[in-house]
């Protein structure tokens, strides 16, 4: 079969409480992006239980079509189960590309997906455009392929191409596509796909759902994000310090925005810090939070990073921030290749200083 | 007693990558190498199922230039031997030929209950090796484990999900991917590291591993584009404390990033 014979950008969608997740309205866009490049159709792939509306409204929001599975064993996500029901659609409609969000599910489900299919997996991208790719091997240019972006380093991007293999599957991270407005006139086809379970795709059994409360956190929607990282452990004399202290100054200068500036900030952190098992940010430095790759993506007017060093898969959940003030006793450290505004000094030193300008000011 | 397969991979240490001051190129071959973080957890995690369990660790590395020094490391933690392919080749692979290279390395190692491996490497992020190595073995794989029960034959696994937790229970033998939440890794003793140099170390060569053609094509190619043009106007504030929280005051307030 030639590859011009598969079409159609799948977009693989989740819900919670019944509507479509952000990140699955932004899927629809990034799908749009690349289906409209090509002339082809963004199909929406949906799987659960008691679906209701929500394949309407992927219509709605940008989808040309709708093909899902609505079967009480599809309930809940596991990962055989739905591998199984995905590769099936795939060998009978036989897309073009296929994506992903970049969160739990879709890592967990994608590269089990690329590999029953025998296709490759870019993951965690964060733009897409459709080239064509000259392979050196065949000496063959493959037209229309789609060029799926990932940062790299601090200062390179990859574009990974998937050119002689069908469909090309992507993961995209959330937080990089402006979802599309609710337009209740579209109309598009919905494909009711009917599969049986397996009963050895099962091997695997939910034994307990334990949801955490809603969290209070909206890291998203905060204007200034305030973030910690394993730095605030030492002072610029590279004595240790209790991370409480760290903490308190972090909470000061929130405070101090909030009230004499009405502005919404929020305490952020690097998964490093949160996973140091430090007693003393035991219930208050939790995973709600984390920015960077295994957390939120969040693009704040003022991210002000302490003692942060900028792992990559740190810089990834911020570099959209439109303004970077890096404060970090290391000269070398790559948060400072990405800051707007770099201060090498020690930030139990400029912070305290910092909050009693801001309060003369 | 279970015997269980840890996947390392090494990596170059990212935090320590300098941009080439005119290219902007990142000068990865000058950059130390090391064992990828979360690969260190899914060892931890080994050890310690063993040391309640009874059973056999084994380390598996497959990538080039590996150095036997950080495959010690491993050793020097507590695995019991370790199986390395190094080879040029491999310097290419992606998820797939990765993938296809370990388990066809695990398969000639014989007997094994469980497969961990850390979630994700440090330097290319790509999340795919746990889920695809399950694939290949027609098992069920856990990702994101943030806590593991051996309990009657099967592995009790507390998974991270958006918002909340699974608490599943899979058959073995399985894969389980792990990150920094589950533990944190031992640090070895001077003994521990001793006794590493006599665990046997077994380099095995990629042309005995009876891998195709296809299996050790890459299936998407990946070009680095021209080092990101840093676009951003990057201002370094200079002096003491003092001055340095007076002008970031003055900036915040007078550019209109703070305002009322």
């Amino acid at each position: 079969m030639s590859l011009e014979q598969y079409r159609d950008v799948w977009v693989y969608l989740t819900r919670e409480d019944g509507k479509l997740t952000r990140p699955s309205l932004e899927l629809i866009a990034a799908g749009r992006k690349v289906a409209d490049k090509i002339g082809q159709r963004v199909v929406a792939v949906m799987l659960g239980y008691q679906l209701g509306d929500a394949p309407n409204e992927a219509i709605a929001r940008g989808a040309d079509a709708v093909i899902y599975a609505d079967e009480p064993w599809l309930k809940n996500y596991l990962c055989l189960p739905y591998t199984r029901v995905l590769v099936e659609m795939c060998r009978q409609y036989k897309p073009y590309a296929f994506l992903f969000i970049a969160d739990e599910l879709g890592r967990d489900l994608s590269p089990r997906v690329a590999y029953r299919l025998k296709t490759g997996l870019a993951t965690d991208n964060i733009d897409l455009e459709v080239e064509d790719y000259y392979f050196g091997k065949d000496n063959t240019t493959y037209k229309n392929v789609l060029a799926q972006i990932r940062p790299d380093f601090a200062t390179r991007v990859a574009k990974i191409y998937t050119p002689r293999h069908r469909p090309q599957i992507a993961s995209i991270r959330p937080g990089n596509f402006e979802p599309l407005p609710h337009d209740e006139s579209r109309q598009g086809e919905l494909i009711r796909f009917q599969p049986s379970p397996v009963e050895d795709d099962f091997k695997v059994e939910i034994i307990e759902e334990k949801t955490l409360p809603k969290s209070a956190v909206d890291l998203e929607n905060a204007k200034v994000i305030i973030s910690l990282g394993l730095g605030i452990l030492k002072d610029g004399e590279g004595r240790p310090r209790n991370p409480r202290e760290g903490l308190k100054l972090a909470e000061e200068l929130a405070e101090l925005l909030r009230e004499r500036y009405g502005l919404k900030v929020e305490i952020g952190a690097t998964r490093a810090l949160i996973y140091a098992e430090l007693k003393e940010l035991e219930g208050i430095i939790t995973k709600e939070r984390q920015v960077g790759q295994t957390g939120k993506t969040v693009a704040p007017d003022i991210y002000i990073a302490l003692g942060i060093s900028g792992a990559v898969q740190h810089r990834v959940g911020m570099i959209r921030s439109k303004n970077i003030v890096a404060i970090n006793t290391d000269p070398n450290a790559p948060i400072f290749n990405i800051a707007h505004y770099v201060i090498n000094d020690d930030l139990y030193k400029v912070v305290p200083q910092l909050i009693s300008h801001l309060r003369g000011q | 007693m279970v015997d269980i397969i840890v996947c390392l991979k090494q990596t170059a240490d990212v935090n320590q990558v300098r941009p080439h001051p005119e290219t902007l190129e990142p000068q990865l071959g000058q950059a130390p190498r090391k064992i990828s973080d979360f690969d260190l957890n899914a060892l931890e995690e080994a050890l310690r199922i063993k040391e309640k369990h009874g059973g056999r660790v084994v380390a598996v590395c497959v990538g080039h230039d590996i150095q036997q020094l950080l495959i010690r490391e491993a050793l020097a933690m507590g695995a019991d031997e370790a199986y390395v392919v190094s080879d040029p080749r491999l310097e290419k692979a992606d998820g797939l030929v990765t993938a296809e290279t370990l388990a066809a390395l695990i398969k000639k190692i014989g007997k094994w209950d469980l497969i961990l491996c850390g979630e994700a490497s440090l330097d290319e992020s790509a999340y795919q090796t746990g889920p695809r190595l399950a694939e290949i073995f027609n098992i069920p794989h856990i990702t994101y484990a943030v806590r593991a029960e051996l309990e009657d034959g099967g592995i009790k696994v507390w998974k991270a999900m958006e918002g909340g937790i699974h608490v599943v229970k899979a058959s073995l033998p399985a894969v389980l991917a792990v990150g920094l939440e589950i533990n944190t890794p031992r640090l070895p003793s001077l003994l521990m590291i001793r006794a590493a140099s006599r665990k046997p170390i077994h380099e095995v060569k990629l042309s005995e591993l009876g891998l195709s053609e296809e299996q050790l094509t890459p299936a998407v190619e990946t070009l680095q584009v021209k080092a990101l043009k840093v676009e951003r106007r990057r201002i370094t504030l200079e002096g003491e404390p003092e001055e340095l929280a007076q002008k970031l005051a003055e900036i915040l307030v007078q550019e209109g990033l703070v305002k009322k």
